[in-house]
């Protein structure tokens, strides 16, 4: 059903999507508990850390993917300050592989992330946590025993969506992946061959299959959150 | 209770195989693994002759596999400079071979193809279109080339419409593409009414046709240069890739596709 070429970008994709979301959701559960609960304080100067964290978090959505990438690439390459680190100790090379892509995807998708997450964290009773540490639990037993698990949903919808997000990306990774032949994700397969003699009829089945992973993620990740604020409404 | 178990289950599932399959991309699950893989950086008008070339290599050279980047000379430099790794660089033009060896990058070069450029129009185009002159009729609407300012048959391009006195009156026509194939592209689809590209790119297309040749003497000469590059200094496999691309089997190759071939005329 699909070439070989095809099923390459197809299983790039999934692998730079998949590994964005796994190497980012730790932070960005920790970034959005942080966001919900700091959003009530009398307290100014946690109000204006509050604003400036959210900004930051929020800047890769608003920022051009192109100039992402570019910082990206300065981060990155092997005589960046983290590249450096990368190519020096470890032997690695971030740019132009599919890390930098991964990384590139983490970084864009991960405002949404956040976004979902912080959400379901706001829809979670604060007396339901205190009420753990009332009943002798420390914070960080109430977090994963109480909150955690009730923001699930949330959580997940996050997920896929920072995941939906990581596969379409495009500005960023095509600044950071290159150009190798058989090292494309699916948006990068496709604008190459578009970019070639008869390349506009042979890429249809490339752009289907980015519309219909795009639709599933959006109909799951909307069908959870729905369920996320049907709990709170409970 | 079942139900969220078994969602955070695949979830963990779909993380770890997203994670644990950290294999290069490129490689079908019952290959074996190549044991040496040299990766070239050619000019986008290379794309046929090359992809032939390198699966001669391969199959010539047990275990090694050739993986190819085909882009504007332009990208491919600045990638290289940015910290992409290469063995070797096959330039449309000196300038962009120049840059590389500029860097410190380049650890040997030799100039390998000349070409020529030609103007090629849709092949319905009911415009008439016989000399340059041509083209400052209202019948051409947008011409295309790879970016005047760095893709080498746009800098060509540019070179050759300046020395006509034609550059000035005509800039305002011309779409810049990303390298020559996208120009090529360009004209297939109709989207540009003319366009510049180099003429073995003109024959891979049947639905774009010559309408004429830029005289010789309009630009600097176009040489292809092809770059070993510092990182395969002591590599003797790419060394004898870098050889094998300047012997006579790969000449008959190139000829096939229309390319002149610098090293015979020595």
């Amino acid at each position: 059903m699909l070439s070989p070429e095809e099923w390459s970008a197809l299983r790039l994709s999934f692998q730079v999507g998949l590994c964005a979301v796994a190497a980012s959701l730790p932070a960005a559960v920790a970034v959005g508990y942080g966001l919900a609960r700091g959003a009530v304080t009398t307290c100014w100067r946690v109000r204006a850390l509050h604003w400036c964290a959210q900004v930051l978090v929020d800047l890769p959505l608003v920022l051009p993917p192109v100039v992402t990438g570019y910082l990206l690439l300065g981060c990155l390459g092997p005589r960046g300050p983290v590249g450096r680190v990368f190519d020096e100790w470890f032997g690695v090379r971030l740019v132009f592989t599919w890390r930098a892509a991964a990384v590139a995807a983490a970084v864009v998708s991960f405002p949404l992330m956040v976004r979902s997450i912080r959400l379901a964290f706001q829809g979670v009773d604060r007396r339901l946590e205190l009420a753990a540490r009332g009943l002798g639990a420390g914070r960080v037993d109430a977090f994963f025993s109480i909150s955690l698990p009730l923001a699930r949903r949330g959580i997940v919808a996050g997920c896929v969506l920072a995941f939906a997000r990581g596969l379409g990306e495009f500005g960023a990774t095509i600044m950071v992946l290159g150009t190798l032949e058989d090292q494309q994700t699916i948006p990068l397969a496709i604008y190459s061959l578009v970019g070639q003699p008869g390349g506009v009829e042979r890429c249809w089945r490339l752009v289907a299959l980015s519309i219909v992973l795009a639709c599933g993620a959006l109909a799951v990740s909307e069908f959870l959150e729905r369920k996320q604020s049907l709990r709170e409404s409970a | 209770m079942r139900g969220r178990n078994l969602g955070v289950g695949l979830l963990a599932a779909m993380l770890a195989a997203g994670c644990g399959a950290r294999n290069e991309p490129g490689l079908a699950p019952a290959e074996t693994p190549p044991t040496k893989t040299l990766i070239v950086f050619a000019a986008a008008s290379t794309r046929e002759a090359l992809a032939e070339l390198n699966a001669a290599f391969e199959r010539s050279h047990a275990g090694v596999e050739v993986r190819a980047s085909y882009s504007a000379s332009s990208t491919l430099a600045q990638q290289l400079a940015a910290g992409a790794e290469a063995q070797l660089f096959l330039s449309a033009d000196e300038k962009w071979a120049q840059f590389i060896a500029e860097k410190k990058l380049a650890a040997d070069s030799r100039p390998l193809l000349g070409n020529r450029l030609v103007l090629i129009v849709p092949e319905s185009s009911k415009a008439v279109v016989t000399s340059p002159r041509d083209l400052l009729d209202d019948s051409v609407g947008r011409i295309a080339m790879g970016d005047p300012q760095a893709v080498p048959v746009g800098r060509y391009a540019k070179q050759a419409l300046t020395k006509l006195e034609l550059w000035e009156p005509l800039k305002s026509k011309v779409v810049g593409a990303q390298d020559t194939r996208q120009a090529l592209a360009f004209v297939e689809t109709a989207s540009a009414d003319a366009g510049v590209v180099y003429a073995t790119d003109a024959i891979v297309s049947t639905r774009v046709r010559v309408a004429f040749e830029f005289d010789v003497e309009l630009t600097e000469p176009i040489v292809y240069p092809l770059v070993l590059l510092e990182a395969a200094r002591d590599d003797t496999t790419a060394k004898a890739l870098f050889e094998f691309l300047q012997s006579g089997e790969a000449e008959a190759t190139f000829r096939r596709h229309g390319f002149t071939f610098l090293p015979a005329e020595k």
